[in-house]
């Protein structure tokens, strides 16, 4: 898996949930936290890395595209 | 949910306009300005969705000081590439582009430049000047720091009065006689079907990337890692297709070369620029002279037969400050206008980074530039926005009345990247505005909307089916195995028998078990058709270059193209003819 949400950090501002172009991210409503709907669809954009105001989100590369 | 129409939601509008990227924002500012009321659609969200949702370094095509359009039209008449620049322009290009929507490109280029800096968007560098490259092949691109570009727009887009539906995709065109009468679309998170009826539309829904495979070869095709936008799948090509607009050159497909395991294009190895140092893997120096055409497809696959490839770009010997600019995630902010220059004389072709995720994946596998020499991707298809796309003309308009269609998703002209959305989307807007009084709204086919609700909900149905991903993947297969880089006429027959029967087979296979899946299969729906027409216009095109191989018409390699192959649908069957392209008028002609 590319994405990892450091649930600690979360400030619940829903902006992942909002930007992701490739609807990774469902929001939990009950909870008030992203999850992970379609990670498979995560292309490596960057963006819910480098908006997360609380930079509670990591991107990562996967192994086989090294 | 239920096929029966009399619940949907139905929007009535003068302009729609269908995706939200540059070209899709440009049209629906203008437009709302010239008065029209406008909806836009996006199937994710405008802020960040489109080839410039990432964000953008360089703004192409802009008509340098001291450049006139005169010296624009004399390197179109001649072929040149003295001032022309990103546009430039190859002789084996005559005919199948059309040259006055070059002209119009750089005409206009300064007005959407204006546009955008009146939207509040810093187009100069942070001397508080314009920062054109100094890169003497590359006069017409001004550097500047475009993360947050599509956040600019999608703010303006918030305090204008146009409709932004996002996470709402096109689902295909509503015609009456061949004219254009609306469009149906899909809310890909709440599963609501929307019709909408339109006077005019304007598509600006991006490449057709999906049809090829991730740069790595050994990637498994779940990891689409284009260097254009990820979520193109040709959606408006398609619809206009559908609808009976002309396709042009969408057998030429756009390549890169890129670092292996990499997206990056901040050491592009287009060709071998002076002052870089290139190895072949038994870790020979390649000499300049040794690949006139730089790291072409042809010579990669020579040095390949010598057993010579892949090869590593070395960078070692380069400065600090060359290494600092490299790995710099900020898009080199902190960086001098002087600063740069002098790192672009050491390498020419060093450029901002326009996907800063990038430069943190290169620093996450500990690639060390002062240390190691890294390895050049083989050139690989992966867009076909070079060229290729819905044929369109000054106002973009395509071939089918009131369908206007600007960005990446148009073809037959060399102007690329956010200025030809932006030029074409404003011109677009100005175009169907000026004419809205003439424009009707014409009656919906009830039949139609039905079909195309049918259709895009049907994965729904299916209990045990496959997923519109797997499809996908096996799409790419299908053209990368029997339409890549080398090919050749039977393995472009064999390939289109392989895709029709698995379309056959699996497109009423398709399931979804969300509203995602309903537009992941609809996307795959338009991919089917996008690589069909792909190969067809391939197994016509017999004349080498443009990356384009044919193993069995070696006598073709240098053959000039001279005329563009247009494809059309017509009663489901693809139809395709040779057209050249036009000249410059002689109204744009130099006095």
């Amino acid at each position: 898996m590319s994405v990892y949400i450091n649930y600690k950090k979360c400030a619940h501002c829903k902006i992942c949930y909002q930007i992701c172009p490739m609807d990774v991210f469902g929001w939990d409503e009950e909870k008030e936290v992203p999850y992970l709907a379609h990670h498979d669809e995560c292309q490596h954009c960057g963006n819910c890395y480098y908006d997360c105001p609380q930079k509670c989100i990591d991107v990562t590369y996967p192994l086989c595209l090294w | 949910m239920t096929i029966d129409n009399s619940k949907d939601r139905v929007i009535e509008t003068d302009i729609l306009v269908i995706g939200g990227g540059i070209g899709g924002c440009f049209a629906a500012l203008y437009a709302i300005e010239g008065g029209a009321q406008v909806v836009l659609l996006d199937k994710a969200a405008v802020r960040r969705s489109g080839a410039a949702g990432m964000g953008i370094a360089m703004w192409h095509q802009l008509l340098p000081p001291g450049f006139t359009l005169n010296d624009i039209a004399k390197d179109l008449i001649t072929s040149g590439r003295k001032f022309l620049g990103t546009a430039s322009y190859m002789s084996i290009m005559k005919g199948l582009i059309d040259e006055n929507l070059i002209y119009i490109g750089y005409r206009d280029s300064w007005e959407v430049v204006n546009a955008l800096e009146k939207w509040g968007i810093n187009m100069k560098w942070d001397d508080g000047q314009y920062f054109f490259s100094p890169d003497p092949s590359m006069p017409d691109n001004i550097f500047f720091h475009g993360r947050n570009i599509k956040r600019g727009l999608a703010d303006q887009l918030k305090s204008s009065s146009v409709t932004v539906l996002e996470r709402t995709m096109g689902v295909d065109l509503l015609t009456k006689n061949g004219e254009i009468a609306g469009a149906t679309a899909l809310n890909v998170r709440s599963g609501e079907f929307i019709i909408i009826k339109a006077k005019a539309i304007v598509l600006a829904t991006g490449t057709i990337s999906r049809i090829f495979n991730p740069f790595l070869q050994t990637a498994p095709g779940r990891f689409r890692m284009l260097y254009n936008y990820y979520a193109g799948s040709g959606d408006g090509i398609a619809m206009a297709f559908r609808a009976g607009a002309d396709l042009v050159n969408i057998e030429v497909s756009g390549v890169g070369a890129f670092l292996a395991g990499t997206r990056t294009e901040k050491i592009p190895t287009y060709f071998v620029p002076s002052g870089a140092r290139i190895y072949d893997a038994k870790g020979e120096q390649l000499e300049r002279e040794n690949c006139p055409g730089g790291l072409s497809i042809r010579t990669q696959y020579k040095l390949e037969r010598e057993g010579r490839a892949p090869c590593l770009y070395d960078a070692i010997h380069l400065p600090d400050k060359w290494h600092e600019a490299m790995l710099a995630e900020d898009w080199n902010e902190g960086v001098s206008a002087d600063e740069w220059r002098e790192l672009i004389k050491i390498h020419p072709l060093l450029k901002p980074e326009c996907q800063p995720i990038n430069v943190k994946f290169l620093k996450d596998r500990g690639l060390n530039t002062r240390k190691e020499r890294y390895e050049i991707l083989h050139y690989r298809p992966e867009h076909n926005s070079i060229i290729g796309g819905l044929r369109y003309d000054e106002n973009g308009q395509t071939t089918v009345k009131s369908l206007f269609a600007v960005g990446d998703m148009t073809g037959g002209s060399t102007l690329m990247g956010a200025a030809q959305a932006a030029v074409f989307g404003m011109r677009a807007a100005k175009h169907a505005t000026t004419n809205l009084v003439k424009m009707h709204q014409l009656a919906i086919d009830k039949s139609q909307v039905v079909d195309q609700k049918e259709m895009v909900l049907a994965p729904q149905k299916v209990k045990r089916g496959v997923e519109p991903l797997e499809v996908e993947i096996k799409i790419r297969d299908i053209v990368e195995r029997y339409c890549g880089p080398e090919r050749s006429e039977g393995g472009i027959i064999q390939g289109l028998s392989r895709l029709r029967q698995i379309r056959n087979k699996f497109l009423p296979e398709l399931t979804a078990r969300d509203y995602h899946e309903l537009m992941t299969a609809q996307e795959v729906r338009n991919l089917f058709l996008m690589a069909e027409v792909y190969m067809v216009c391939a197994r016509e095109r017999e004349e080498g270059g443009m990356n384009n191989y044919r193993l069995d018409r070696p006598e073709k390699a240098d053959v000039p193209w001279e005329k563009a192959i247009v494809a059309r649908l017509e009663k489901g069957e693809i139809k395709i003819s040779r057209k050249k392209m036009p000249e410059l008028k002689q109204e744009y002609r130099s006095k």
